[in-house]
């Protein structure tokens, strides 16, 4: 499921607003894209964990997640996590003007359901 | 621009195993080609000492050491040095639940104690990653700070003695720890426990520690750890009181936030959802307030229409509109010290307040080597449940609301209309 999930990604088309994306698997590794100066790669695996933790901490508090998003002032992160716990995040814009918030979602969406045999 | 490189990192192992902390000290520091400086404390105590001597950057601390519970240590030392970075490492197979808690206990990470050479290289160079994240100063406070509770708690594990002198306008008393063990109370005419709980349970002031000198007189001798849980049950009790009292007032606007913190006033009346007009009061948010004498969930409040289902960008096959509606289920309202102010049908509020902290430093941590801003708030959605975790300098807000369907035949009063998440700024169409 992994290699569909890294082709797709490889595959992510480019959206207005997105400023950075990558996914995190169950085993902790993980794959990015940056796409804008104020996102560097090198913070992005530090990010996903991030996300992973607070899936995790959600759902020791009775309270399990499948979408985050955090909030803040020039950019906001927004994550699904999926069944096998492979997490996808993406960095936007928060302007909603400057953003693209229908393929985004489409990208959220197709993650979820993405599937070894879904081509 | 200090770099990384530029300055030795100073690393913290504590474990109860002299035999371990030798080998980490010794491997570590080949590994890191002495860029590392390694401390090691066997005991609690002298992790406190060495913490509280050296600007550690980075503690690994094993969560099975004797005496000292190693979560409950972890809680203390979040609250005493929430910038230091945290890793717990355990000897057995943890649950996830235990490995989450201390994830929300302020642990940076949860790691598998090293049996190989190979766990120590891959040890090492998890740490040294960590490293080089190091949380930057002035962003943003970390939700709570440390309370006389803690201090105590602290002073008491740590086998310490020291004289804790508390001051609340004319209130003026001193506890007095000696080897980890509280000995004397005394403020007023006041003596003995009767002090001590009397201190503890001071709403406000300030307390100041000082160079231990021998009490007048001995008189306490319960242990410490009785003590401060008949403290925290009375202050318990009293919160409860506190609040039963607030939801009485509710219905005066003046009256409804006696503990208002400093800071502009619309903090508090932040929108319960991104896009959502801030509600007069809270009132409006969370449906008129349950009488005193009945505190459990009353039926058929807080119900509100939502125009779109999800608290977060909608899924690809829900409706355009659909007719769920919202039904808060908790509203928790507290401090930046984790005082509670509000507290709506929120029987854990302790529990909420750890993960406001919790979400606090993530916030923090998230936005280390980007450029995003400020951060105003964490929106987590399920199946059909949602939660909004708003955390600032003065405050944090924790909203947790559920879907629910309409049902056909129940008599409602009017309800206010909020504007879907999926409606507001930054959402998807």
């Amino acid at each position: 499921m992994n290699d569909r999930i890294k082709n797709w990604l490889a595959q992510v088309p480019t959206v207005r607003g997105l400023l950075a994306c990558g996914v995190r698997f169950a085993d902790g590794t993980a794959l990015s894209q940056s796409y804008s100066c104020d996102c560097p790669m090198v913070a992005l695996e530090h990010a996903w964990r991030c996300v992973a933790d607070t899936f995790e901490v959600l759902a020791a508090y009775q309270q399990p997640a499948t979408r985050l998003r955090w909030r803040y002032e020039l950019a906001h992160l927004q994550c699904v996590r999926r069944n096998d716990g492979a997490l996808l995040g993406l960095f936007v814009t928060s302007r909603p003007a400057d953003l693209d918030a229908a393929a985004v979602e489409r990208l959220m969406t197709e993650f979820e359901v993405l599937s070894d045999d879904a081509g | 621009m200090t770099t990384f490189f530029q300055s030795r990192r100073k690393v913290l192992f504590i474990d109860d195993d002299p035999r371990f902390l030798e080998t980490m000290t010794r491997v570590m520091g080949v590994l890191s080609h002495d860029s590392w400086e390694i401390f090691g404390a066997e005991t609690t105590s002298a992790a406190f000492a060495l913490l509280h001597e050296q600007s550690i950057h980075l503690a690994v601390i094993d969560v099975q050491m004797p005496v000292t519970d190693g979560l409950q240590f972890l809680r203390l030392l979040n609250r005493r040095y929430p910038n230091l970075q945290k890793v717990v490492l355990t000897g057995f197979g943890a649950s996830e639940t235990y490995r989450a808690t201390c994830l929300s206990s302020g642990a940076e990470l949860f790691l598998e104690k090293p049996k190989t050479s190979a766990e120590q290289e891959t040890l090492f160079t998890t740490l040294n990653e960590l490293l080089k994240w190091q949380p930057e100063d002035g962003f943003r406070g970390v939700l709570r700070r440390v309370g006389l509770q803690d201090v105590i708690q602290m002073e008491c594990l740590g086998r310490n003695s020291a004289i804790l002198e508390v001051k609340a306008g004319r209130h003026q008393g001193r506890i007095y720890i000696k080897d980890g063990q509280i000995v004397h109370a005394a403020v007023g005419d006041r003596k003995g426990e009767e002090a001590f709980l009397y201190l503890l349970g001071l709403r406000r002031g300030e307390f100041v520690m000082k160079t231990f000198t021998e009490p007048p007189e001995q008189t306490i001798d319960t242990s410490y750890e009785m003590l401060l849980m008949e403290a925290a049950r009375l202050q318990d009790e009293a919160i409860q009181d506190a609040g039963a009292r607030t939801l009485a007032l509710a219905s005066g606007e003046t009256e409804f936030f006696p503990w208002r913190p400093a800071g502009p006033p619309n903090d508090t009346r932040q929108a319960p959802f991104p896009g959502a007009e801030a509600p007069t009061s809270l009132e409006t948010l969370a449906g008129p307030p349950a009488p005193p004498a009945a505190m459990e969930r009353p039926a058929g409040t807080t119900w509100m229409r939502r125009t779109q289902a999800g608290g977060l960008p909608n899924r690809a096959n829900a409706p355009a509109a659909c007719t769920d509606r919202t039904r808060i289920e908790e509203i928790l309202i507290c401090t930046a010290q984790g005082e509670v102010l509000y507290g709506w049908h929120c029987p854990s509020s302790d529990l909420w307040v750890n993960f406001l902290e919790f979400v606090s430093q993530k916030a923090r941590r998230l936005s280390q080597g980007f450029t995003l801003g400020s951060f105003d708030q964490l929106e987590a959605s399920g199946a059909d449940a949602h939660l909004i975790a708003l955390v600032s300098t003065h405050q944090g807000i924790l909203v947790r609301s559920r879907n629910e369907p309409e049902p056909a035949n129940r008599e409602t009063r009017p309800q206010p209309e909020v504007r879907d998440a999926g409606s507001g700024p930054g959402a998807t169409a």
